[in-house]
């Protein structure tokens, strides 16, 4: 069941072009991973599909309609994105922050009921940050904060969660967390994940369908195991390496060993 | 989940009784700074029947009673305006007087005493507020480059302000005598403000302070970054525009009556985002009071301390107000 399609979408800042005529499809409650090397577009392609950059040419469907047939508000109900640095006031507690993502939710008088009080709750509970709710943005440390605006994007209670880079900047351990809260929530939620990751490896251990933009093209797509062959990755990041199989979880691992020289 | 609940209303119901004494100890301020002035009030004379003899009281009435009614529908206009132009631009240091809109005002308003030399009652308020539309209009167009940006839209503003700035100079320096009497309208004065003015100003700050507090949502929203406030679903571009002309309403409505009174928009923002954590729904009627007890404040001072001479208000609230700015400066973490 494809809900996203993307169809000859291009996009081109001044004279510079981004994006060449990607077509892609997203299923529906499944966890896609865009991968790629820095510069290659998949960043604007994420961006692109969320209505935050317009496209040059090409449509974007959402749900089997047109995205600019939905008001922008009607977009955030359906579809949350966390941008990869996200700024919001210092002074904020996490509370008010997650508050903010019942906006689109809300009537244009309208103030927080009760529906809105749950979603914050559970949005909060969802990742781990219900302790946390009234610390300041200022206090928390660097996973805590991605938690938090995760949690701000939960609160909008959209069918599908967009996520820039969301493990970057990330120790290890806060790294696997927030892997663990996406996992979580794809499974006992349902819903519809695409994030555009860095580590291959954290795309394996989480992701069922991967996507690979080169030079503002899909250089191809597929489930993980498809994908993590030494030959594809080589083309796609022109890194060497070896794919050793991770017995336990049956997923496939890279390794990697050294640059291709150009 | 409940307590989480029960918990914010709490909070909320308590700054709203706040917010309704201090709206109630603000008329009984107006009272009182209505008795300070150079013309004595006999306090005795005033009692038993206090409340029908401060009405029959004609210096109160005629003469204290509206300008410190207008000085509080201005003070709330100007603060309200820059807190929007601060929330607007993210830059704790926009206001009507750093943005052009009152610069702009100031070099129309000179203009119009060069131009029509003896109608000044009637021309200057028209002129002043034209001017404020157009420097805002002009502030707007040069902010805008594919959707303003808040950085531009602070540069913009202070490029266009110092060119009104200049031009209000150039006129000034060249007609000494011809606008010898605008230099307190340009240093913000309450002086000789009138019931009629009082009517103008009313419905215009009531209806400038009741938008503001329905726009506050969205001025909150405005807080995160562009990206995030577009996966919220809010059109960025149309909201900055609307705030935008929401702050060159109250600020240019404000300004025609009584001039630049400094500082107000300024400091009233910044002290109260302090207090509130950029929550705007608190900050929009927190600043309305604020800025409507430093004008009358200011003006009080300044009629009373060098008695018969009056000092404008806007000087005595940029005295104020600048130590105190200071002091914010030097104890913020930044």
């Amino acid at each position: 069941m494809n809900k996203i399609k993307c169809t000859n979408l291009s996009v081109s800042y001044f004279d510079k072009i981004v994006l060449n005529n990607v077509n892609i499809k997203i299923e529906k409650n499944k966890i896609t991973a865009l991968i790629g090397s820095n510069g290659s577009g998949k960043s604007t392609l994420l961006k692109t599909i969320a209505r935050i950059i317009q496209p040059s040419s090409g449509q974007v469907y959402l749900d089997g309609k047109l995205i600019q047939s939905y008001s922008s508000q009607e977009v955030a109900r359906i579809l949350s994105i966390l941008p990869q640095s996200p700024e919001a006031p210092q002074e904020f507690t996490v509370e008010r922050l997650v508050q903010y993502g019942r906006f689109p939710r809300q009537s244009f008088f309208g103030s927080l009921n009760q529906n809105d009080y749950e979603a914050i709750e559970w949005a909060l509970k969802s990742t781990h940050m219900i302790e946390l709710k009234n610390k300041r943005l200022s206090d928390l440390s660097g996973g805590q904060r991605q938690r938090a605006w995760i949690a701000m994007a939960l609160a909008q209670e959209s069918e599908y969660i967009f996520l820039d880079e969301p493990t970057t900047y990330l120790d290890m351990r806060h790294q696997i967390e927030v892997l663990n809260i996406l996992q979580s929530l794809n499974k006992n939620q349902n819903k519809t994940i695409v994030m555009v990751v860095h580590d291959i490896n954290h795309a394996a251990k989480i992701a069922h369908n991967v996507i690979a933009i080169k030079n503002g093209q899909v250089f191809t797509d597929g489930t993980i195991k498809q994908i993590l062959d030494e030959k594809v990755i080589e083309n796609i990041f022109g890194v060497k390496g070896i794919i050793i199989n991770d017995k336990l979880n049956n997923i496939p691992l890279f390794f990697p060993l050294d640059v291709v020289l150009d | 989940m409940k307590q989480t609940h029960f918990k914010y209303s709490h909070n909320q119901y308590r700054q709203i009784i706040i917010f309704f004494i201090s709206f109630i100890f603000l008329f009984l301020f107006i009272a009182i700074c209505s008795l300070i002035g150079d013309a004595k009030i006999n306090y005795i004379s005033l009692f038993p029947n206090v409340i029908s003899n401060y009405l029959n009281n004609s210096i109160l009435i005629e003469y204290r009673l509206p300008r410190l009614l207008i000085g509080a529908c201005v003070g709330a206009n100007f603060a309200i305006s820059g807190a929007i132009l601060q929330a607007v631009t993210k830059n704790p240091l926009a206001a009507p007087n750093v943005t052009g809109i009152n610069a702009g005002s100031s070099f129309f308003s000179v203009l119009s005493l060069l131009i029509f030399a003896n109608t000044n009652f009637f021309i200057l308020p028209l002129a002043s507020f034209t001017g404020a539309i157009f420097a805002g209009i002009v502030v707007y167009f040069f902010a805008n480059k594919k959707g303003i940006t808040p950085l531009r839209l602070i540069l913009s503003g202070v490029a266009v302000d110092a060119f009104f700035h200049s031009g209000t100079t150039f006129i000034l320096v060249n007609n000494t005598e011809a606008v010898g009497s605008i230099y307190v309208w340009l240093s913000g004065s309450l002086w000789g403000k009138e019931w009629s003015e009082f009517l103008f100003i009313l419905p215009c700050s009531i209806i400038g302070i009741f938008v503001s507090i329905v726009l506050s949502k969205r001025i909150n929203i405005l807080n995160l970054s562009d990206e995030v406030i577009i996966g919220l679903g809010l059109n960025i571009k149309k909201n900055r525009i609307i705030l935008l002309i929401l702050a060159v309403f109250l600020s240019s409505t404000g300004v025609c009556l009584v001039g630049p009174i400094g500082f107000i928009g300024l400091i009233i923002p910044n002290i109260m985002r302090t207090l509130f954590k950029y929550d705007y729904k608190l900050i929009i009627p927190f600043s309305a009071l604020g800025g409507a007890f430093l004008v009358i404040l200011s003006d009080t001072i300044g009629r009373s301390v060098l008695a018969p001479i009056e000092i404008p208000a806007g000087l005595i609230s940029s005295l104020l107000g600048s130590p105190y700015f200071i002091y914010l400066l030097l104890k913020s973490r930044f």
